[in-house]
């Protein structure tokens, strides 16, 4: 409709959150420590895998970790977009205050996505990022241009791809009235994320290519990154994710149609 | 004793009309819990297609990791996350008002969860059992019971830590800080990951000081067959151990954090 109208809103409900959260500032040093233990374990793990073979699925100790990296970078972006918004929409729908957001001039999708923006977390996407870093380093391969534009093209579709399976999620919550189970489904999916594809088999590995596709989310940048992207890879991403956002949006659509107001 | 017995009658029957309501909820949620063991699964099937590793080939690992999801399933607690929103939105209060004690109205949530979980779970193994034998252990009375009273007591023992944990909220709005620190490291130490043989030495060191091992590893261990002879009753042992010692402290923090508590909202 307006993208710039709805650039500005976005930004402006960024700077909101920032000044919401400067009020709680001793929740980044609680957010550090949690992001810091939560990578420390997730590579003691690596370890423990990796005492036992070379290699998971063809893939090194340093190009997995490039995988964690992104992994947790994504990660980062669910808690500091995604999960604080989900939670939201049953209590508007239970409360009657749903009414108030679909009279408002904005698209109803975009505000119950982005009005709480949590901005600690952005740590996580941080620390994701230096993770990376740190295994090209090690590995020491050669960062090009095209390497980095793959890999953040990658990248943008696997955040993308989240967003729409989130949004598919808190859609379902218009019949599944506990949201915390959806959010824990959707906690326990994205842990087969952790690891490239490559190491689920046969049937799995279609479903979590073209389903729940932790493929896109994950595997593709990392493979973006350490140059072992085909083009045949790089198009199924691009198409996962068209049809996955035009799904989630089909879906909330429909979802808006049977909707009946509660109370008030 | 008697009136005990009423109480937790009537909280069960309170809990399965719940849990009925919100069938759906509760299929997601046990669907949901399957997938990390299966993830990690895949992973030792991935590294050991070549050849066992560290004594355990394939169907062992297969083996482990199903008695990893039942024994799971059987010790799960969730009070810390539930306590700490009643205590924020004060609807603890109206509970302290109840002639019993708030622990078993929530004992009685759990246990009715658990007992459908145990029912189907143990179906399914039961439906399996003719189509693969990587699912036949043991059938023997003895190591059955001793199985089952491995699975009580670590059931018991996951329990009572959780709620000790949920107990630290009468005290800071940072236990669930807390608890999630605590669910990182029982993920690694208490065998979800790889079986204890697996973890590194230092790791291995610390197991009969911390709990994890005893709330979910050695079960694990006594079904697969990894843990026999004496080992089992030191083993078991040391979980009356762990479980006497999460109870007392309940007790504790529990009449201590009381006095502390001031409702907020209702």
């Amino acid at each position: 409709m307006r993208p710039f109208y709805y650039l500005t809103l976005l930004l402006l409900l960024f700077k909101l959150s920032i000044s919401e959260e400067m009020e709680y500032r001793s929740n980044f040093f609680a957010n550090i420590l949690n992001t810091l233990s939560s990578v420390l374990f997730a590579l003691l793990t690596l370890q423990v895998f990796f005492l036992q073979t070379d290699e998971i699925g063809g893939w090194t100790f340093e190009q997995v970790l490039v995988l964690l990296g992104v992994f947790n970078a994504l990660d980062g972006v669910v808690e500091m977009v995604l999960r604080p918004n989900i939670g939201r929409i049953v209590q508007h729908i239970r409360k009657g205050t749903f009414d108030l957001i679909l009279m408002k001039p904005v698209d109803s999708q975009f505000y119950l996505s982005f009005r709480h923006i949590v901005f600690w977390p952005i740590t996580d996407v941080l620390l994701g990022f230096g993770l990376i870093g740190y295994a090209a380093v090690s590995m020491g391969i050669q960062v090009t241009v095209l390497n980095v534009a793959l890999f953040l093209l990658m990248f943008g579709m696997g955040v993308l791809t989240l967003y729409a399976i989130w949004m598919i999620l808190m859609t379902m919550s218009f019949w599944f009235v506990k949201v915390e189970n959806l959010t824990f489904l959707f906690s326990s999916l994205f842990e087969t994320a952790r690891f490239p594809v490559q190491v689920y088999k046969g049937a799995l590995r279609l479903l979590l290519t073209f389903v729940f596709p932790v493929a896109v989310l994950t595997t593709f940048p990392a493979a973006a990154f350490t140059g072992a992207l085909t083009w045949r890879d790089a198009l199924i991403s691009l198409l996962v994710t068209a049809v996955l956002v035009t799904v989630a949006r089909l879906f909330w659509k429909t979802a808006l149609r049977y909707y009946t107001s509660a109370s008030s | 004793m008697k009136t005990l017995w009423r109480v937790y009658a009537r909280s069960m029957k309170v809990h399965w009309a719940i849990l009925l309501e919100y069938r759906g909820d509760t299929l997601f949620y046990m669907i949901g819990s399957f997938i990390y063991p299966l993830v990690t699964l895949a992973v030792w099937l991935a590294i050991s297609a070549g050849g066992e590793v560290g004594g355990y080939g394939q169907r062992d690992f297969i083996l482990y990791f199903l008695a990893v999801l039942f024994v799971a399933r059987l010790n799960g607690a969730w009070d810390t996350w539930e306590i700490e929103t009643m205590m924020r939105e004060g609807t603890l209060s109206s509970y302290l008002l109840r002639p019993s004690a708030f622990i078993h109205w929530r004992i009685a949530e759990n246990l009715v969860y658990k007992l459908l979980y145990g029912v189907l779970m143990l179906a399914a193994w039961m439906i399996a059992w003719p189509f693969t034998d990587v699912v036949h252990i043991s059938l023997d009375p003895g190591f059955l019971a001793v199985v089952i009273v491995a699975i009580l007591l670590a059931s018991v023992i996951a329990y009572m830590f959780q709620y000790c944990l949920a107990m630290l909220g009468f005290w800071t709005t940072r236990m669930l800080a807390i608890v999630n620190l605590m669910e990182a490291v029982g993920l690694f130490l208490s065998g979800r990951i790889a079986p204890y043989s697996f973890l590194p030495d230092w790791v291995q060191a610390t197991q009969s000081f911390t709990p994890f091992y005893w709330l979910l590893g050695f079960p694990v261990d006594v079904i697969t067959g990894r843990v026999s002879g004496p080992a089992v009753w030191s083993g078991l042992g040391l979980q009356v151990f762990w479980a006497v010692l999460f109870i007392a402290l309940y007790f504790v923090l529990w009449h201590r954090g009381l006095r502390k508590y001031s409702a907020v909202g209702g």
